[in-house]
C-alpha cells in the first residue's frame, strides 16, 4: 500500500475488529445481517432492522457515490495542521442507500483540494498509514 | 395524563458570558441557582430537586446539591448528553414536579466551554462516540465539521447559499447589540460576514456559536406554586424529547431529516398549539444552518425555503416570527441550550427591554435538532395571564 502522512488511529473493539483488519489487507468488507441481509456501519453487535444478532462479514463492491462533503481549515487537531485546507466525504455505498461512511479523497494534494461534487461515483482505493495500519480512501470513477 | 400546563418556570438566573470564567463549573453552577431562586423569591432550602446534563465536562447535580446542604433531596437527574439534551432536564423537572416528587427543582447547565473543555473541538480528545473511530483518522471529529456536511447537502439540494446562512448570523448580531449580556456586542455587517475566515465549508466563524464560560439556570415547580412566588408564572405546555437516527446508525438515507422534524408534531399536540401560535422561537443555533432547519422542521416554512423567510425579515424583531432575540449562541453565548430558555421566559414576562417582542404570549424554545447525537428536545412556553 501507498503511505500517506500519520494518522490519529484509535483502538478498533471487539465489535469493529474485523472492519480495520480488512482495510489493513486492502479489503473493504461491511458488516451484513444474514436474517434479513440488511448492511450495517458502524459495526454494532444487533441488526435494527430484524433485530437479529447473526451476522457476517463480505466484501463489498468499494463503489459508492459522494453523498456530502466538507472543507475544513482549522487544525482542530494537531496531526492535520499541515494539510490545512483538506475536503472531507460522506460516500453513500452501492449497496444499501443508509449506508454512509466518512471517508477522504486519495492523493488529492491540491490547494485548495478540488471541489466534489454531490452524486459523484468513487470507488474505494487503500493507503498505508502507521504501524502497518491500513485506512480506505476514495477515488473519482473514471 | 400529560403535564401540559401544570408545571412552570418561576425563576432565571446567569452568571456573566466569558471567555474565561477563572471559577469552577460548580461556582457557575451555584451563583446562577441562586440569581434563580432570588428571581422567583425563594429561599435556597427550599430546593428539593436538582437537574442538569453534561458531558463529563461540568459540577454533578449531586455535588450541587451537597453544596446547598440538602439532607433529603427528592429529585435529581445528571444526565448525560450535550444540546439535544438540553431541554429534556427541564422536560423532566416538570414531570417530577407535576407528579408531586418534588416541589421546587433547579435546573441547570454550567460550562467553562472556553478556558477548559472547548466545545467546538479545538485541541481537546475524541469524545466516546460510536463514530469516533472511523472519522478521528480523517481528521473529521468536530460539531463544526459534523454540521457542515449537513449543511453542504442542503445547500446543494435546496439552492441555499451564503446569504441564508449570512442573514441568520447577521439578524442575531443585531438581536445581540440590544442585549448587555451579550458577548458580541460589535456590529456585523453581510460584508463583515463574507469578510470573515473559513472554519469548516460552507461555515466561517460567524456562523459557528461561541465557545463560552457560563452557568445558567432556571427553578420549575409546580403552576400552583409558581402563582405565589415573585415573578409572572410561566407555564410549560409542551416538552418533548427523543429523536433516533443519526447518518450512521442506518434506516436514515436523508441528509436533511433532522430528530426535531420527527419530534415537532408531538410538541405541537401536547401544547394544543400550532406553529401559527407561537409568537417567538429560540432555536438551537450551534449553527447559521441549525436555524434554518428548524425554521422548517418545526413548521413555520416548508422545506428549502427557510432561507428566503430569513431574509425576508420575518425573524427580526418586529417581523412576523423573531428568532433568537437574545443574540443567541452565535452572538449572546453558548450554555449549551438554557440560556435560550432564560430569553424566552424574559420575552413572555414583558421583562426583555429593548428587545422585547410586542404582545409575545407563546414562545418556542428548542435543543439541538439531533443530527450528530440523534436527540433531541424542546419546550413550548406560554406566559400566565
Amino acid at each position: 500500500m501507498t503511505q500517506v502522512t500519520d494518522r490519529p488511529m484509535l483502538p478498533a473493539d471487539p465489535d469493529s475488529s474485523p472492519y480495520w483488519e480488512a482495510i489493513d489487507r486492502g479489503e473493504l468488507r461491511v458488516q451484513r445481517c444474514t436474517t434479513c441481509a440488511t448492511w450495517r456501519w458502524p459495526a454494532r453487535a444487533m441488526c435494527n432492522h430484524c433485530f437479529g444478532f447473526d451476522h457476517d462479514w463480505p466484501a463489498v463492491s468499494g463503489k459508492g457515490t459522494v453523498a456530502s462533503w466538507v472543507r475544513t481549515h482549522r487544525a482542530f487537531l494537531p496531526q492535520f495542521a499541515d494539510d490545512l485546507p483538506y475536503v472531507t466525504v460522506t460516500v453513500r455505498l452501492a449497496e444499501q442507500p443508509d449506508l454512509l461512511l466518512v471517508g477522504q479523497l486519495a492523493d488529492s494534494h491540491a490547494e485548495p483540494e478540488p471541489e466534489p461534487e454531490i452524486g459523484m461515483p468513487v470507488r474505494a482505493v487503500f493507503r498505508g498509514v502507521s504501524e502497518g495500519r491500513g485506512l480506505v480512501f476514495w477515488e473519482p470513477e473514471a | 395524563m400529560s403535564f401540559s400546563g401544570k408545571a412552570a418556570i418561576a425563576g432565571i438566573g446567569f452568571t456573566e458570558f466569558s471567555r474565561n470564567s477563572g471559577v469552577t463549573t460548580l461556582t457557575l453552577a451555584l451563583r446562577a441557582i441562586r440569581a434563580a431562586l432570588d428571581d422567583a423569591g425563594l429561599s435556597p432550602d427550599e430546593v428539593d430537586g436538582v437537574a442538569t446534563h453534561r458531558v463529563s465536562d461540568s459540577a454533578a447535580s449531586m455535588t450541587v446539591a451537597q453544596a446547598f446542604g440538602i439532607r433529603d433531596l427528592k429529585y435529581f437527574i445528571d444526565h448525560f448528553g450535550g444540546g439535544g439534551s438540553s431541554h429534556q432536564v427541564i422536560g423532566h423537572a416538570a414531570m417530577a414536579v407535576t407528579a408531586g416528587v418534588a416541589d421546587y427543582v433547579v435546573c441547570y447547565r454550567a460550562i467553562n466551554a472556553r478556558s477548559a473543555f472547548r466545545m467546538g473541538g479545538t485541541g481537546r480528545g475524541f469524545v466516546d462516540s460510536p463514530e469516533t473511530q472511523y472519522q478521528a483518522p480523517y481528521g473529521y471529529y468536530t460539531p463544526p465539521q459534523q454540521y457542515a456536511m449537513i449543511a453542504r447537502a442542503y445547500m446543494d439540494r435546496y439552492g441555499a447559499n451564503e446569504r441564508h446562512f449570512g442573514a441568520v448570523a447577521v439578524n442575531q448580531r443585531a438581536n445581540a447589540l440590544l442585549n448587555d449580556r451579550a458577548m458580541m456586542r460589535k456590529p456585523m455587517s453581510y460584508e463583515d460576514y463574507l469578510a470573515s475566515p473559513w472554519i469548516a465549508e460552507p461555515f466561517r466563524l460567524p456562523d459557528c456559536c461561541l465557545e463560552t464560560d457560563v452557568g445558567v439556570a432556571v427553578v420549575v415547580c409546580s403552576a400552583e406554586r409558581a402563582r405565589d412566588l415573585r415573578q409572572r408564572a410561566v407555564l410549560i405546555d409542551g416538552a418533548t424529547w427523543g429523536g433516533g437516527a443519526t447518518l450512521y446508525s442506518i434506516g436514515e438515507p436523508d441528509l436533511n431529516v433532522s430528530g426535531a422534524r420527527h419530534m415537532a408534531p408531538r410538541l405541537y399536540r401536547m401544547a394544543g398549539l400550532s406553529p401559527a401560535d407561537v409568537d417567538v422561537a429560540m432555536l438551537y443555533d450551534c449553527f447559521t444552518f441549525a436555524v434554518l432547519l428548524q425554521l422548517e422542521d418545526y413548521g413555520f416554512c416548508a422545506r428549502g425555503e427557510a432561507g428566503e423567510f430569513v431574509l425576508s425579515g420575518a425573524t427580526a424583531i418586529g417581523g412576523t416570527l423573531p428568532v433568537n432575540t437574545h443574540g443567541g449562541f452565535l452572538s449572546e453565548g453558548y450554555a449549551h441550550g438554557m440560556n435560550h430558555v432564560v430569553e424566552a421566559v424574559m420575552q413572555l414576562r414583558g421583562q426583555a427591554g429593548a428587545r422585547q417582542v410586542k404582545d409575545a404570549r407563546i414562545a418556542l424554545s428548542t435543543g439541538a435538532p439531533g443530527y450528530v447525537g440523534g436527540v433531541t428536545s424542546a419546550l413550548l412556553l406560554r406566559g400566565d395571564a
